[in-house]
Order: C-alpha cells, then sequence, then structure tokens
C-alpha cells in the first residue's frame, strides 16, 4: 500500500504527464506552401450555422475573394450536383446487404470496405477535378472554428495541382471571437 | 536483500525481459514449390529453403530450423511437411513446426534465366502471413538473389514486420489516408510538408474523417501482386450446390453469388487493381505513392502500409510506430517517425 505522500507524488506525475500530452497536442501548426492571395477563386467548407457562415463567407468577400457558392446558400441548384454532406465525413453504416449472403464471407467483407475507401477518395478528387474546370475554382478551404481553450484549424487545396497548401491549427485565445479567428486565418493564408 | 532492493531488481529484470525484439526470432523453413511442373528443377525444392535457412542464421544471427527438422518435429505430431500450403493451412504447420515464424513458398523459372521466388511468413502467434516476390537471375547471381531475399525475411521478423522496398525521395508526391481529422489530421501532415513532400487531396478535403473506427484497421490487411498482409479465416470455402435440379432462378442466384466472392475475395487483388487505377485517374495521375496510417484510439501505436502508385504494389510496411517519449504528441512525433524514414531504406526504428 503506498503511503500518503507517495500517492500524492504519483498523482501529480500522472496529472503532469496528462497535462504535457494535452499541451503538446493543442500547440499551434502552421505550414504554408504558397499563399492564396486576395482576388483568387475560393470554395469554403464549414460545418456550422448558416448565419455564422455568412460572417465568415463575408470576411473573405470583404477581403476581396472571389467565393463560389458552394456551401454558401440553398437557393443555389449547385447542392443537388455537390453534395456538401459528402465533403462532412463518411458515413459506411448501411449493411451491405442481405446477411444471408454473407457466409463465411467475412473477408470479402472486409474488402469491400476497404475498396469502398479508394472508392470515396477517387471519387472526391474526381468532384474537385470539375469544380476547378466547369466553375473555375483555385482553392478549396476547409476551417472548423472552435472556442476559447480549444483548437480552430484550417486547410487549403490547390485545386490545380490537388496539393495541400496550406494547412493551420490555431489555439483559440480567450479574447478571440468569431471575426477574429476568421481574420487571423485569411491573414495566414494570404501570406500577411 | 532489503524488500525495495529486491523490488527493483525484479522490476528491471522483469522490463528486460518484456522488452519487445530483444528476444530472437525463431522461424522454421518448408519447401519452396516448383511451380513449373519441370521436374529439371525440382532439386531447388530443398536446397532454396537450406540456402536461406543457413544465409538467415549466419548473417543475421537468427535460430532457424531446416525442413529436414521440421518434418520430423511435424511427424512427431502425426503431421507430414508437404511441399506446399495454401495461406489458411499454414498457421496449423507454424504450431505444428514450433517456431515463432514457419516460412515456406514457391518458385518459378522465368524466360531470360530469372527466376521468381515467392514466400510466405507465417507468425505463429497472431496466425498472420505475410507473402512477397522477389525475382532474381540464376546461375552466377543466385547467391544474391539468395542473400537479398534474406536480408528481407531477417528484416522483417527482427523489426515488427518491416518491410520495404525502396527509399521514397522528397519530392514524391503521397495521398495519405488515415483515421484521424481535423487538428489532428494536421499534426500528422506538418512533418511531410517540413520534409518537402507534396500531401496530395485524399482525405485532407473532409472536415470530418473516416469514422469507422476499429474497421479502418481492416486496411492493415493488403493484397497487392509482389506482397501482401493478411490473417487466413480458419471458415471453410463456400460451396453452392446447384445443377440440372433447380431452376433457372436459383443458378442465376448462385452465380451472382459466386460473382460477388470472385470480385471481393478470390480474384481481390484484381479488382483492387482496378480501384486503384481509377483512383489514380481520378487524381489525374498525381499521386506517386499511397500511404495508409491507422492510429490506435489512444493514438500511441501506429501502423503503415504504402503503395507504390506506379505499379500498385506494396511499397512499405511497418507496424507497432511509437513515439519516444510519453510527453510528446504521439501523432506528431509518429508523423515524425515516418516522414524521416521515408527517404531511407528500412523505416522507422521499432517501438523499445
Amino acid at each position: 500500500m503506498l503511503n500518503k505522500r507517495a500517492r500524492i507524488l504519483t498523482i501529480c506525475a500522472l496529472a503532469l504527464l496528462t497535462a504535457a500530452g494535452a499541451c503538446a497536442q493543442k500547440k499551434s501548426v502552421k505550414f504554408s506552401k504558397q499563399k492564396v492571395a486576395p482576388g483568387s477563386n475560393v470554395v469554403i467548407i464549414i460545418d456550422c450555422p448558416t448565419n455564422i457562415q455568412n460572417v465568415v463567407l463575408a470576411k473573405f468577400m470583404a477581403k476581396d475573394y472571389r467565393v463560389k457558392a458552394f456551401n454558401a446558400s440553398d437557393l443555389y441548384t449547385m447542392k443537388d450536383v455537390f453534395d456538401i454532406r459528402d465533403f462532412k465525413k463518411l458515413a459506411r453504416k448501411s449493411p451491405l446487404g442481405k446477411d444471408d449472403l454473407l457466409i463465411n464471407a467475412q473477408k470479402a467483407h472486409d474488402n469491400l470496405y476497404k475498396l469502398s475507401i479508394y472508392n470515396y477518395e477517387m471519387q472526391k478528387a474526381e468532384t474537385l477535378g470539375e469544380m476547378k474546370d466547369k466553375h473555375n475554382v483555385r482553392y478549396l478551404i476547409l476551417l472548423e472554428l472552435n472556442d476559447w481553450e480549444r483548437v480552430s484549424w484550417g486547410r487549403a487545396i490547390d485545386l490545380a495541382s490537388y496539393e495541400l497548401v496550406w494547412v493551420e491549427n490555431y489555439p483559440t485565445r480567450y479574447r478571440d471571437n468569431l471575426e477574429s479567428i476568421v481574420d487571423h486565418f485569411i491573414d495566414s493564408l494570404a501570406g500577411m | 536483500m532489503k524488500p525495495a532492493a529486491l523490488f527493483i531488481t525484479t522490476l528491471v529484470l522483469a522490463s528486460l525481459l518484456a522488452a519487445p525484439g530483444t528476444a530472437l526470432a525463431d522461424a522454421a523453413f518448408g519447401y519452396l514449390h516448383n511451380r513449373s511442373g519441370n521436374g529439371n528443377y525440382d532439386y531447388l525444392e530443398t536446397i532454396f529453403p537450406n540456402s536461406f535457412a543457413s544465409s538467415i542464421s549466419s548473417l543475421h544471427d537468427i535460430v532457424v530450423l531446416k525442413p529436414g527438422i521440421v518434418d520430423e518435429r511435424l511427424k512427431k505430431r502425426g503431421l507430414a511437411l508437404k511441399k506446399s500450403y495454401t495461406p489458411r493451412e499454414l498457421p496449423k504447420i507454424a504450431d505444428g513446426a514450433g517456431a515463432d515464424f514457419f516460412i515456406s513458398g514457391d518458385f518459378l523459372p522465368l524466360p531470360g534465366n530469372r527466376i521468381e521466388i515467392r514466400l510466405h511468413i507465417c507468425e505463429r502467434k497472431t496466425r498472420e502471413v505475410f507473402s512477397f516476390v522477389n525475382t532474381g537471375k540464376m546461375e552466377t547471381e543466385i547467391f544474391r538473389l539468395v542473400e537479398r531475399i534474406s536480408a528481407v525475411v531477417a528484416t522483417y521478423l527482427r523489426q515488427d514486420g518491416l518491410y520495404k522496398t525502396r527509399a521514397i525521395p522528397a519530392g514524391t508526391r503521397v495521398a495519405l489516408i488515415s483515421n484521424l481529422s481535423g487538428k489532428e489530421l494536421n499534426r500528422l501532415y506538418l512533418p511531410f510538408l517540413e520534409k518537402g513532400f507534396p500531401v496530395l487531396c485524399a482525405q485532407n478535403n473532409d472536415i470530418g474523417a473516416i469514422d469507422d473506427g476499429s474497421r479502418f484497421s481492416n486496411l492493415r490487411y493488403i493484397s497487392t501482386r509482389t506482397g501482401s498482409f493478411a490473417a487466413p479465416d480458419d471458415a471453410p470455402e463456400a460451396h453452392f450446390f446447384h445443377g440440372p435440379w433447380n431452376n433457372a432462378g436459383f443458378d442465376r442466384q448462385v452465380d451472382e453469388t459466386g460473382r460477388f466472392f470472385r470480385l471481393y475475395d478470390s480474384a481481390y487483388v484484381e479488382t483492387k487493381d482496378k480501384a486503384l487505377e481509377r483512383f489514380s485517374k481520378g487524381f489525374r495521375d498525381s499521386v506517386d505513392v499511397l500511404l495508409i496510417v491507422g492510429f490506435s484510439e489512444d493514438r500511441r501505436t501506429s501502423w503503415l502500409r504504402a503503395i507504390d502508385m506506379k505499379d500498385r504494389n506494396l511499397m512499405w510496411m511497418r507496424s507497432n510506430i511509437a513515439p519516444d517519449s510519453r510527453f510528446d504528441d504521439p501523432v506528431a512525433a509518429i508523423g515524425q517517425k515516418i516522414a524521416d524514414s521515408m527517404g531511407t531504406d528500412t523505416g522507422p526504428a521499432p517501438a523499445r
């Protein structure tokens, strides 16, 4: 049985270890391969209510980015062509078919799962290619905005090369608000 | 001895004994089956495994049993060493041979004085089978081929399932698929971007990510023409009996079911090849390497598989990648380890 002092020391050590791990994960991360300058044709994907989306899009537009109508308004029929839900996450919970078809076929089922991942990525790449060719979009920008003590993050993809050109994890500060975070990301994207 | 001192000594001894990789792997060789049907090459069925066993034993300091001894061991258990085995039979033979790994395979002489050698390495504990193909010249260069294959086997046995066919230089365009998302994914990307590997837009064009939890680990098992890693199941093959007594509808159903199994099981390599070809075209042929990195739930261990998109073959495989320190962000540390070892012939050092 550990005595009281040993127990306190152990708890402190564990707390320190947990805190160190948590801090390391909240560190800011930034890499920029090329500037996404004002005037660029961009599509912004952000998973938040429409009123907040408007604030984010307005911020980009105010800085002279040419924001394409994607994930922007229900009035646009583009939603029917490029389903925004497909860019949100993979949802693959539905069964393959009748269970009785899969007698001793766990391996086949697993292989089908793997193929579906390859196919999903391939179809997204094709869609992005169409976005570039048909709608003259140059950059795809993804943002997730989070409150204080959490990390907001963003990524930009150059559709001309399919390359990731900007990534940033931004630990949201106490004095930050929605607009200041978006301003920060826009400045970061533009290389300012 | 004081209790505290005894405790520390026991702890040190236990940790030394428990450290993975310190115990030498112990492998047993079966025969290499002559696939050509030409009896003139049958003598190689025994010579090859004996040569591999000698080379691995002498050059790589691994205890290796030759086919003759393995056959004796199997006979004691009422079994016999066959020329060839299906992957499904390997775990049972590995048990009977009484070694950590059982290795068997086959060879096929090719035109131009070349020979193709395929080995299957079955780990007794996990019952997983790693198979790879290596082609080389016969006669004068046969010893070089034996040494090359022996080195592949020894590396796999001693370094947590490491297999790497070549270095991946900076500038190689990588499509990276993992079970991370959001800010964690950014932390994984950073070391690759900083090392000069263009990261393509697979997965990172999602706000969320593959959220199938443990199902993602299915991607650990991989099948390509020159390398595969699988867990053969014990389930018997599905047979669908039909004939003139059945009506046309039933026959059609059986055909459809058979087609399903062909596509996704017996001919999966071809099916996947086609899927990867479409994948390449989808990315307008910009992907050089498809890198799949799977993380454990607590992110402290990881595995990787890499496919060369030029020929769609397995080019890199590694298990048990872990950060060196508990204080590191595991995602960033593992990403750094992988990115650092892209350009080497071997890959990250095994977790200790």
